[in-house]
């Protein structure tokens, strides 16, 4: 037994003479929830279908567990494949009771059992009665988990579930069902185009961008160590200020910031910095300017244009004020290694 | 184990492309067969195509084709406008009302037409005490024009509707609050917005129009279908049918491709379809008057006048003794004929469904074009090629029921393919894809997914091809086997005898039965 679930290699698919995704390498362990993330258009959906079974690869191939499902002269029908699907639109049967819904995919023996094990599991005992249309976003979205799961799927595949779910109840219905996967050790791969729902979801995240990846890794990583500017950018909040690599680390506009450096030095660099990095202090002499203020309740977000006309933010206590127009002094004060790119 | 499995899905594949292939290669046999048949005639042919005869024909079809959906769209856009946007009284009624000539067959419409309307008819009957001897003559063009625009304004009514009903609101309200007038509002942003509709519609009362073969043959106007079906009859040299059959293919074929490229603008209006909002309704005041009569006068002329026609001759009809033995021998051939026809259209469309319902791939798209492409074959031209063909290379089932029934298929089965096509569209493609998700293989997605979500779609092809085959004439004329009289050709008999009062019973008769299953499912999904 491999403790691979799913490995893609060489992926490649297009439609028409667009292309979708392009030559991926992709491994989701045991037990694992991978998020595929990444703006739309960029693949991670096209990925999903293609592991399902509902697209045919042009290249490359697919094993789920120890079996090849699809490429090296091999197509196995989404059927047989031993996966369940969570929709966007959850795509449960309209025709269907609940129950009938959640029993679609068991042997007829099983499924009084199933059906009863799977409600339990998502907390909608007393509901098996009732059609689809009768219960609420959550509800259904529940109740899609609930059939996708009955049949004991090797794994989970989830595409954009909570899309179609208000934002309150989505906070609710995506720590639900991440709880559920993981009492139930289930594997899982989970596309999204939220960073917030990939970092709050993700044991790992695989970062698309225009059908290839740019970077997998925890949630920790990619924040902190971002492989590319597009991987910081897209995982939010970043701004980018001019460097350059010198011999005692990193100069930034803003100041030197004591890290290790792998770049050559002279390497003009951009440097990826958020808002709780960057500290403020008035100074007369600067040529940094406060461009305004939004409040967020416990804290301050300061916009500054630096001598560059770059734009960085600052996150400061509440407590500390600066009017629009003031001169500030601009420090770089992040306690970790920033992210920086060569230019 | 593997392969297997492969195996198993691509015979499924393979299975629904040999019978879309099997199907769509019958329906188009006739048109291969007539350009074999035309191009046998060689330069002959050639020469008829360019003789002023010919291009008369042309002209005539032509002028029809283009004056109907005019008329009927003058009709219709007040119509539809007042029947969804103003407080109109009896505003459903009306809406109802001015559908209803789409069940009457245009054979029956037209004779009771010139019954009433002909030089010597009902009408000039009741002025003769006020000494008027005869009436204006209306055969030819006024009378055919008269007759199917009024069976084809609602074919332009109902788009005009339903796209009025589509268009959200808001746009108008926008049109308001930048300070256009009610009517400016209707003329620079709902007209616009109903051009595709109108487009639509249009082009469905120009086909119905070249399509169409009692009307104008009633009216004695010498458009394709007419001149076709004389030579015919009467000519020795059959390329010469062929020839201006295929004419009549290329024209209709031109407009279906017209018509499947507004289509897909139309979308756009669709798009709003979000908007539950219902729009205000305009207050017609004393305007009120004037639209009523316009309504009531469309009813009149449309439903009322031929309802009453048709009971006035009925009665006579049954004073006078009607052979009755004859008529329900006619009316369960007719049964018996459709209730096959309608599930077999059925049966040859699902494939093409299913396969077009898969828009991503080519072949998907080539297999929806070419069957709405079909359905622009008239009647004429379906029974005139099949009869060739038959005689010469089939004589066991030439001028036997089974030809019929090809005729039948090739003729419905583009219909019941719109009707699936619709039907398979509104089901969400994410559903079938968690049918096989959750380990079920393509043909139990099919049974027990997509056919009942379709359920509905599918009662109402069934009903839909059963009225439309009830109400069929000309292929019906030309492959009936001898002595196999249907409720059609009985009409037409009587009708082309003049004996007026001999049609009666059996035009209820088709009416009321082939009106039947659609009534019931209306009422099923009214229930609903």
């Amino acid at each position: 037994m491999s403790d691979v679930a799913v490995e893609c290699r060489g992926l490649t698919k297009s439609f028409d003479v667009v292309s979708a995704v392009r030559n991926l390498d992709l491994a989701v362990e045991q037990g694992e929830i991978l998020v595929l993330l990444g703006p739309s258009g960029c693949g991670k959906t096209t990925t999903l279908r293609l592991i399902a079974g509902l697209e045919v690869p042009d290249a490359g191939s697919i094993r789920i567990g120890n079996q090849p499902v699809a490429g090296e002269g091999v197509f196995v029908a989404t059927e047989k494949r031993r996966i369940g699907m969570v929709f966007q639109d959850y795509a449960l049967f309209p025709h269907l009771s609940v129950s009938q819904n959640i029993a679609f995919g068991v042997p007829q023996r099983a499924s009084e059992t199933r059906v009863q094990d799977g409600l339990r599991v998502v907390g909608l005992c007393g509901v098996g009665g009732r059609m689809p249309h009768e219960l609420s976003g959550g509800q259904q979205q529940r109740v899609a988990l609930a059939r996708a799961l009955a049949p004991h799927p090797a794994v989970l595949l989830l595409d954009e579930p909570f899309s179609n779910l208000d934002a309150g109840l989505r906070l609710q219905v995506r720590s639900e069902i991440r709880d559920i996967l993981k009492a139930n050790r289930l594997t899982a791969i989970f596309v999204t185009h939220d960073q917030d729902e990939a970092l709050f979801m993700g044991d790992r995240i695989a970062v698309f961008n225009a059908g290839s990846l740019e970077q997998v890794g925890t949630p920790e990583e990619l924040f902190f160590a971002p492989a590319s500017r597009f991987v910081a950018e897209f995982m939010g909040q970043a701004d980018f200020i001019r460097g350059e690599i010198t011999e005692h680390g990193l100069q930034t506009e803003i100041g030197p910031v004591l890290q290790p450096v792998t770049l050559a030095v002279g390497q003009r660099v951009e440097v990826a910095i958020r808002a709780d990095d960057v500290s403020l202090v008035a100074d007369p002499q600067s040529k940094a300017k406060v461009l305004g203020r939004s409040f967020r309740g416990a804290v301050n977000v300061y916009r500054v244009r630096l001598p560059s006309g770059r734009i960085v933010h600052s996150l400061q206590p509440h407590t500390l004020k600066l009017a629009d127009g003031l001169l500030v002094r601009v420090q770089a004060e992040p306690g970790h290694p920033l992210a920086h790119f060569a230019i | 184990m593997r392969q297997l499995s492969f195996w198993r899905v691509s015979g499924w594949r393979w299975l629904l492309r040999g019978a879309a292939a099997a199907v769509l290669a019958l329906v188009l046999l006739p048109l291969c067969y007539l350009l074999v048949r035309a191009s046998e005639a060689g330069p002959a042919a050639l020469q008829l195509l360019f003789e002023a005869r010919t291009l008369r024909v042309l002209a005539r079809s032509v002028a029809l084709a283009l004056a109907v959906p005019l008329l009927s769209a003058l009709l219709a856009v007040p119509l539809a406008w007042l029947t969804t946007r103003t407080d109109l009284p009896l505003r459903r009624m009306w809406a109802v009302v001015t559908a209803l000539p789409l069940v009457i067959p245009s054979y029956i419409f037209a004779y009771l037409l010139v019954s009433v309307l002909g030089p010597r008819g009902l009408l000039q009957q009741l002025l003769q005490p006020l000494g008027i001897e005869r009436l204006p003559d209306i055969e030819g063009f006024p009378g055919a024009l008269l007759a199917l625009t009024l069976l084809c304004y609602p074919y332009v009514l109902l788009t005009v509707r339903a796209a009025l009903l589509s268009v959200d609101p808001a746009l108008e309200e926008a049109g308001r609050s930048l300070g256009l007038s009610p009517w400016r509002t209707f003329v620079r942003i709902t007209l616009p917005l109903l051009r595709p509709a109108l487009a639509g519609g249009g082009v469905l009362a120009a086909l119905y129009t070249l399509r169409d073969f009692g009307a104008v043959s009633v009216m004695r106007y010498g458009t394709f279908t007419r001149v076709i079906y004389i030579q015919y009859q009467s000519a020795f040299d059959r390329s010469g049918a062929a020839v201006l059959a295929l004419m009549l293919v290329a024209l209709t074929i031109g407009l279906q491709a017209l018509e499947l490229n507004t289509r897909g603008r139309a979308r756009y209006h669709r798009g709003h379809a979000a908007a539950k909002r219902k729009p205000m309704l305009v207050h017609l005041g004393r305007w009120r008057w004037p639209a009523l009569l316009l309504c009531a006068a469309v009813a009149l002329l449309g439903v009322g006048m031929p309802a009453a026609v048709l009971l006035f001759w009925l009665v006579r009809g049954l004073t006078l003794g009607t052979p009755l033995p004859a008529l329900w021998n006619a009316t369960g051939n007719s049964v018996y004929v459709c209730l096959v026809a309608a599930p077999l259209a059925l049966l040859g469309a699902l494939p093409l469904a299913l396969i077009a319902g898969r828009q991503r791939s080519g072949s998907g798209r080539l297999v929806e074009r070419v069957a709405y492409s079909a359905f622009a074959l008239p009647g004429i031209v379906v029974g005139l090629a099949l009869v060739f063909f038959g005689a010469r290379y089939v004589p066991a089932i030439y001028q036997s029921v089974f030809l019929l029934q090809a005729g039948y298929l090739i003729l419905f089965v583009p219909e019941a393919f719109g009707a699936l096509r619709a039907a398979l569209g509104s089901v969400n493609p994410s559903l079938m894809e968690a049918g096989r998700t959750l380990g079920r293989a393509p043909a139990q997605v099919l049974r027990s997914v997509t056919l009942p979500l379709m359920r509905n779609g599918v009662l109402a092809a069934l009903a839909i091809v059963f009225l439309t085959a009830m109400k069929e004439l000309p292929a019906t004329l030309i492959l009936a086997p001898p002595g196999m009289g249907t409720l059609a050709t009985s009409i037409w008999g009587a009708v082309t005898q003049a004996y007026f009062a001999a049609a009666a019973l059996p035009a209820v008769l088709l009416i009321g039965i082939s009106s039947v299953p659609l009534a019931i499912f209306t009422l099923r999904e009214a229930y609903q």
